[in-house]
């Protein structure tokens, strides 16, 4: 067993674990969409199949109320050694919209260096790299450490199968560090270790006017319009300087540490690679907040969808009876989502105008989590990416929620490690994310670091 | 004097059996034997009989004239063969193409859009010897939105000039009184998209930053108009010409009409508080979105900022208010409110000008005077919120005063299963098609012609 044997494997296994990473971006686990059910299930198998070869004990996790099972899979072959829990999902967003992709998004195809194909950064590459590490350590005689990998297929969904799993289990699922590794890089070339997560609160709003559809011409000047009404609800959520009105939305709220602050990027070299990763000419946002901050620190409104009316091409003057938007709000330190949602849900119902009823629904919410970097998890971690990238990790607050944190954090009380391996730009979500394949091969390096980090140093 | 009554309603039987439905391509040969059966009719009783197909669009315009009165004024009809599909047939209670009769009734697809409407005017026609110069322009293409009239309109406007062109193509108010249309809304429909960054972004690791383009066109949106229903961009109002004294008088007739609108829209009216619902459905403009898509639209959620988002909406102009001036200014609203960071593009996809029907010339007087003879009512001076695109190409082209007016009942169910025409409605139509073309021709000699007697 040692760390020299583990790299040389991997150095030495390149060609083969890039293919294998393939296979799995080929699955197009997309969990919202119910015609891809067997897909999960089918990436799941796939998953469990691999870590039954290296000898881990495994599960697939059926759990009330939820759709896609959890693949657990356990090694406590170094006693007395510190545990190691690595948290991933298997299940990816839908590939939409289509054609805007270069290449098909369930095909990975590679590019100058990066594979592309729906899933590559969010997450596949990220949890397939620590399933390498794993195997690269067995090669060398086994991981220095005890391993428990929890990869979930409802992540992109906010479902319930792994929170309730660990609430209810957290006896069993003691463990010394949890690496929650769904993040990324900070900047080009910069690995970031994450101080504190966004949560989020996500809305349907239902606008419900007339009986039925009706001509504009016949009706227009006296008929209810939930397209209007919508429209005018959702203008009046923020105003003209981002700033979010509903009522309370701020309060509470725990701003970032100047210590926090001094350590963020700034400066018109870093808003100019935002601006270019977003392939955005101009940066929004909340007046008075430097773009780091907005991005990780200060709490967001977004509508995400908007359906209603006639949308085909051409004209139709109908005033259509029902719209809907999907509105959804990233939450920071000190914000509570449940009451978050009540009040959004009766200032938009007061928005509302006349002869329109308004529903608000909640599609999903996790709470903010703050994690801290200065433990000797997060030192370890530092250390292995300063190995194997050769740069030190950048600390930052994370824009995206990743709401199985809180649920770790909360049941299992362990320190925990956020972070990831996707190149800034690498478009989770967009219809051309791509993974760096090199990020791939070094971060299998500096997962095999970060284990022999844990053993040596002790958390 | 006149077509017997058995021998009028024999003839819009007939009519009613040919299901001649544009918009079905199945039904192509129909739609031209009903075009053909109106010719023989017409060529049949001394008319000069053309079927006229231009390009325009698939079916031929019918058109038919007798002009042999001379120095009396000319009178155009404007009506329209085809009729709308009949389904869903399992709701009709008798065939939509064999004409039944209930309680004095008839019930067919078409009855009242508008067979039941021409053949009024082609009954008083072919009944008797009339002192104008008549002619009928019968279209093919009004349900399925054919251009063979209006190009026929524009390619032959000097071998249409006319004095009079009525519209028979309207109906009565809801509280029963015959109505004349003084007024139609015009149009603009337009586009307006908005772009954020170039690719759908992820709203947790951008949002904050990332220019959200729905953000930049909801706020747009909700700058055109206030909470209760006004429109606020800068001088849009400024054109809108208020109803006249005698409309207004006329509209005090109506009765109730609010709470028919209700009934129907099954939702209570909405709007300017300060102007009453039929001013803000006949005099007003108005601005409704039509469609809003964007984004993520599935079940469940997705956490997206879309590249783009994209507003479909129109404004229903009053007189005299004109679509070019209101594109411009909705144009320089767009500009002036538009958010930093979203970039707009401003489409424009359809456009009408308001019409107003003016209350002054002598076919006004002599259609309400028929009316009083036909029905024993003054009709009410009546407006529309749609538009009636013909009505403008008839005005435009051959300068004409255009009528636009029907004898049809508000509820007869145009487009709807069981569409239906009390005869009643048919030979007072028949009377009063009758009585206003000699009245035209009376009041065109320079008799004076007295105010009609308002109903007792």
């Amino acid at each position: 067993m040692t760390l020299e044997a583990a790299l040389a494997s991997a150095r030495d296994s390149r060609q083969r674990d890039q293919e294998e990473f393939f296979e799995e971006l080929r699955i197009p686990s997309v969990s919202t969409l119910p015609e891809h059910e067997q897909d999960l299930l089918r990436n799941a198998d796939w998953l469990q199949q691999r870590f039954i070869n290296l000898g881990f004990k495994t599960r697939l996790l059926r759990v009330d109320g939820g759709r896609h099972p959890v693949l657990q899979a356990d090694w406590q072959g170094r006693e007395g050694a510190p545990h190691l829990t690595v948290y991933g999902h298997y299940d990816v967003q839908p590939p939409d919209p289509l054609e805007e992709w270069e290449s098909p998004p369930f095909e990975p195809t590679v590019r100058d260096g990066l594979v592309y194909a729906r899933g590559a950064a969010d997450n596949k590459g990220n949890h397939f790299a620590a399933l390498k590490a794993a195997q690269h350590w067995f090669a060398a005689g086994g991981p220095p450490v005890n391993l428990r990998y929890l990869i979930e297929g409802e992540e992109e969904i906010s479902g319930v199968s792994l929170p309730r799993y660990i609430r209810a289990n957290a006896e069993r699922l003691r463990t010394d560090c949890v690496l929650v590794w769904d993040g990324g890089f900070a900047a080009d070339g910069v690995p970031s270790l994450t101080s504190a997560l966004r949560g989020i609160v996500y809305t349907e709003i239902n606008a419900t006017g007339a009986g039925t559809d009706l001509h504009s011409g016949s009706f227009g000047g006296a008929a209810p319009n939930p397209l209007n009404t919508l429209a005018r609800i959702l203008g009046e959520l923020k105003d003209r300087d981002g700033h979010i009105t509903v009522p309370g939305f701020y309060d509470g709220l725990i701003p970032p540490t100047e210590e926090e602050k001094a350590g963020w990027p700034r400066g018109p070299e870093y808003e100019a690679t935002v601006k270019q990763i977003m392939e955005s000419d101009v940066l929004e946002g909340e007046a008075g907040y430097e773009p780091a901050e907005r991005l990780g620190a200060r709490p967001t409104l977004d509508v995400n969808g908007f359906l209603g009316g006639f949308t085909e091409e051409g004209s139709k003057t109908v005033i259509a009876r029902q719209a809907m938007a999907k509105v959804s709000m990233r939450l920071v330190p000190g914000q509570d989502p449940a009451r978050i949602f009540d009040t959004f849900a009766e200032y938009v119902s007061e928005l509302s105008t006349p002869g329109v009823k308004v529903e608000v629904r909640d599609l999903g919410s996790a709470p903010p989590v703050v994690c801290g970097i200065d433990h000797p998890a997060a030192r370890a971690a530092a250390a292995a990416f300063e190995k194997a990238f050769g740069k030190r990790a950048q600390p930052r607050r994370m824009g995206g929620s990743i709401p199985v944190a809180i649920d770790f954090q909360e049941a299992l009380g362990a320190p925990m490690v956020i972070s990831g391996l996707g190149q800034p730009g690498s478009g989770a979500h967009s219809p051309h994310e791509c993974f760096s394949l090199d990020h791939f091969h070094r971060g299998i390096e500096m997962l095999i670091h970060f284990m022999d980090g844990l053993s040596t140093r002790g958390v | 004097m006149g077509l017997a009554p058995e021998e009028s309603e024999r003839l819009l039987f007939e009519e009613l059996r040919i299901p001649s439905i544009s918009a079905l391509p199945e039904h192509a040969s129909d739609v031209r034997r009903n075009a053909q059966w109106l010719a023989e009719l017409l060529g049949g009783h001394g008319f000069r009989v053309e079927l006229v197909s231009n390009g325009g669009g698939p079916h031929p315009v019918v058109v038919a004239e007798r002009l042999e009165a001379p120095g009396a004024p000319t009178l155009t009809v404007y009506g329209h063969y085809d009729v709308q599909p009949p389904d869903p047939l399992e709701e009709w209670e008798s065939p939509p193409f064999e004409p039944a009769v209930r309680a004095g009734v008839v019930y067919a697809r078409g009855a009242a859009d508008s067979k039941g409407q021409h053949m009024a005017w082609i009954a008083a026609a072919i009944g008797e010897r009339l002192p104008v110069n008549l002619r009928f322009l019968i279209e093919g293409e009004e349900e399925s939105g054919g251009k063979s009239l209006p190009v026929l309109l524009h390619e032959r406007a000097a071998d249409l000039r006319t004095d009079y062109v009525v519209v028979g193509d309207a109906v009565f108010s809801p509280n029963g009184l015959p109505a004349l249309v003084t007024g139609l809304r015009g149009l603009l429909y337009a586009e307006i998209e908005a772009f954020g960054p170039a690719v759908d972004l992820h709203s947790g690791l951008f949002g904050g930053v990332a220019p959200n383009p729905f953000h930049g066109l909801v706020h747009l949106l909700a700058s055109m108009k206030d909470r209760e229903g006004r429109i606020t961009i800068d001088g849009f109002l400024d054109d809108v010409a208020a109803p006249s004294a005698e409309e207004l008088r006329s509209w005090e007739r109506l009765g109730d009409a609010d709470a028919q609108v209700e009934r129907v829209q099954g939702a209570p009216l909405t709007g300017d508080p300060g102007q009453p619902p039929l001013h803000r459905r006949w005099a007003l403009p108005t601005l409704d979105i039509h469609g809003l898509p964007g984004g993520f639209t599935g079940s469940g959620s997705k956490t997206v900022i879309p590249a783009r988002a994209l507003a479909k909406l129109s404004f229903r102009l009053a007189p005299d208010q004109h679509p070019d001036r209101v594109e411009a200014l909705l144009r320089e609203h767009v500009r002036k409110h538009a958010m930093p960071g979203v970039r707009f593009e401003v489409r424009t996809i359809g456009r009408a000008v308001p019409v107003s029907l003016g209350s002054d010339h002598p076919g006004l007087n002599a259609m309400r005077r028929a009316f009083v003879e036909g029905f024993g009512e003054e009709p009410v001076l009546a407006r529309e919120g749609f538009t009636i695109p013909v009505t403008h190409d008839f005005m435009e082209a051959l300068g004409a005063h255009v009528l636009v007016t029907g004898f049809v009942p508000w509820d007869a169910a145009p487009h709807s299963p069981n569409e239906h025409l009390p005869l009643d409605f048919y030979h007072r139509g028949i009377a009063t098609a009758s009585a206003f073309m000699r009245n035209l021709a009376t009041s065109a000699e320079g008799t004076q012609v007295p105010p009609a007697d308002p109903p007792s």
